[in-house]
């Protein structure tokens, strides 16, 4: 560590020598007296810097909790502060769009020291910065990498228009406490937030396709609240499957051979017999119903496989099952992902998210997640049409590529206009700052208005 | 002017009715709640017919 012994002058003109912004050294020529408030963007952070820094920095002479500590960074300054003998503040100050100084509490230190000897610190000396009777130690930082990390963020956004390089994950500092985090996308990404949504889809394809089968040969099918598939008057006493003379007793056989057989034959559904299961995981039955542990298989290119459970009722009903479907490689499966896939290409929205003060407007995005409505000959035909969603565990991500441009806007900052130079997936955060720095700003605030109330009420 | 059909500005406006649609992963979790409320009733008979049987054996 280098160690280097200035008076406060020459502190202030090695600082300004090294491209440190004028109000953060304007803060510290201003420290001795407490004359900063001009400095800082509102009187807010003016107030906060006072109550977290200045006031607790000038009454530790005298306490055995340590002294302060800073350490300045080009465009920023972070002030350690001991609040007892175990903890401590880190208080970063930094410069605002508008030039003006914000204050934070970033870090709160319980019983653990800033790491800052990773960041190759030089110490300049030790100043009476506040003017109160002890030596104050000054480290420098050559990059502000250190204060990105403890925000959170690995960039800022300087100019009022970027392009955003989307090949690697990303934390941007946009506006204000607003950040963008980036992800690259991929088409596995894309197909992993796909695969529920089609696998579920297909389930209810098949139970689809067996009811129009049923319908398409006259005979009266339909789902039960559970989703099987119900064939009234299955079971008469003379049906080859059907043993009247034992109380109408199935022949579990002959019914397997049956279903096997109309399913290739008239259905053209390939169909064979599975290895029988006794338990099932969701084989569950309206009143006077139950499964038996007969399973078939049933196939085809456009479906997949789909393995299906045999029931019956009491009332003579038949009942069948999709217990599992493993669409793979099916035809309709991969027409389903491919028209997903240039869906989200092609089709685009218009959105505006409000987080806090920031009104964010994004151009030609997609929201996940999003709905996705089939084309018309992938529709049911005898359920009700349903949607695929698709990206429900994305919630507040946003597709966007080359064509989408995100604008942010806040109040007391300048608008900042994004793109991106390729296909990616978006949110949106805010800069990690310590819960104490959110209380101590709310009681500044809403002291503020109890004090107005106070006068109004005298 | 006669054969000219006049359309309101408003009905040339997209509408924001939209038919509600749900999805296939909505409609799947209502029937697996429906399944789990049978699962439920189911074990409550179950349980039931345990205490009856274990009540006539005691008696």
């Amino acid at each position: 560590m280098v160690f280097l012994k200035f008076q406060n002058e020459d502190l202030f003109s090695f600082l300004s020598s090294h491209s440190v912004g004028e109000k953060i050294i304007e803060l510290l020529k201003g420290l001795r007296v407490g004359n900063f408030d001009e400095l800082f963007t509102n009187q807010l952070n003016a107030r906060h810097f006072r109550a977290s820094v200045h006031e607790p920095c000038r009454d530790l002479l005298y306490s055995n909790q340590g002294y302060c500590t800073v350490v300045v960074y080009p465009d920023y300054i972070s002030f350690f502060v001991p609040i007892s003998t175990s903890r401590m503040y880190e208080v970063v100050v930094g410069v605002n769009d508008d030039g003006l100084l914000f204050s934070n509490i970033a870090h709160v230190y319980n019983g653990t020291e800033p790491s800052l000897h990773n960041y190759n610190p030089k110490k300049l000396g030790e100043y009476d910065l506040f003017n109160a009777g002890y030596a104050v130690p000054v480290y420098f930082m050559e990059t502000a990498e250190r204060i990105y990390r403890l925000f959170g963020y690995d960039t800022e956004l300087v100019q009022p228009t970027s392009t955003i390089d989307t090949s690697t994950r990303k934390v941007i500092r946009v506006q204000g406490d607003r950040t963008l985090v980036v992800e690259p996308f991929s088409i596995e990404t894309l197909q992993r937030m796909m695969q529920r949504g089609v696998e579920t889809y297909m389930r209810y394809m098949w139970i689809d396709t067996l009811l129009s089968t049923f319908v398409d040969n006259h005979i009266t099918a339909h789902p039960d609240e559970f989703m099987n598939v119900v064939v009234r008057r299955f079971f008469w006493s003379s049906a080859p499957w059907v043993d009247a003379q034992t109380g109408m007793r199935i022949k579990t056989r002959e019914l397997t051979d049956f279903l096997v057989s109309w399913f290739r034959n008239v259905a053209n559904i390939y169909a064979e017999e599975i290895s029988p299961v006794h338990t099932s995981l969701d084989a569950v039955t309206p009143n006077g119903c139950q499964f038996m542990t007969v399973r078939i298989q049933l196939s085809t290119d456009e479906l997949g496989t789909a393995r299906v459970r045999v029931g019956y009722c009491n009332n003579s009903s038949l009942l069948l099952r999709v217990e599992e479907v493993s669409p793979g490689q099916s035809l309709i499966a991969k027409t389903l992902i491919q028209d997903i896939a240039e869906n989200l290409r092609e089709r685009r929205f218009n959105l505006t998210r409000y987080f806090g003060n920031h009104k964010i407007y994004m151009e030609n995005a997609v929201t996940l997640p999003f709905d996705y409505e089939p084309p018309d000959p992938l529709k049911f035909r005898m359920l009700e049409p349903a949607t695929i969603r698709v990206g429900e565990d994305r919630r507040g991500w946003y597709y966007v590529d080359e064509k989408s441009l995100v604008r942010f806007e806040h109040p007391e900052h300048p608008p900042k206009e994004v793109r991106f130079n390729g296909p990616a997936f978006i949110s949106f955060g805010s800069t990690n700052v310590a819960p104490e720095h959110i209380d101590l700003m709310n009681v500044l605030a809403i002291s503020s208005y109890a004090a107005l109330h106070e006068i109004e009420r005298l | 002017m006669q054969g000219v059909k006049v359309i309101p500005r408003e009905l040339e406006r997209p509408s924001r009715i939209a038919p509600a649609q749900k999805s296939v992963n909505e409609v799947d979790s209502e029937v697996r709640g429906r399944i789990e409320e049978r699962e439920r009733e189911l074990q409550r008979e179950r349980e039931l017919q345990e205490r009856r049987l274990r009540e006539y054996r005691a008696d």
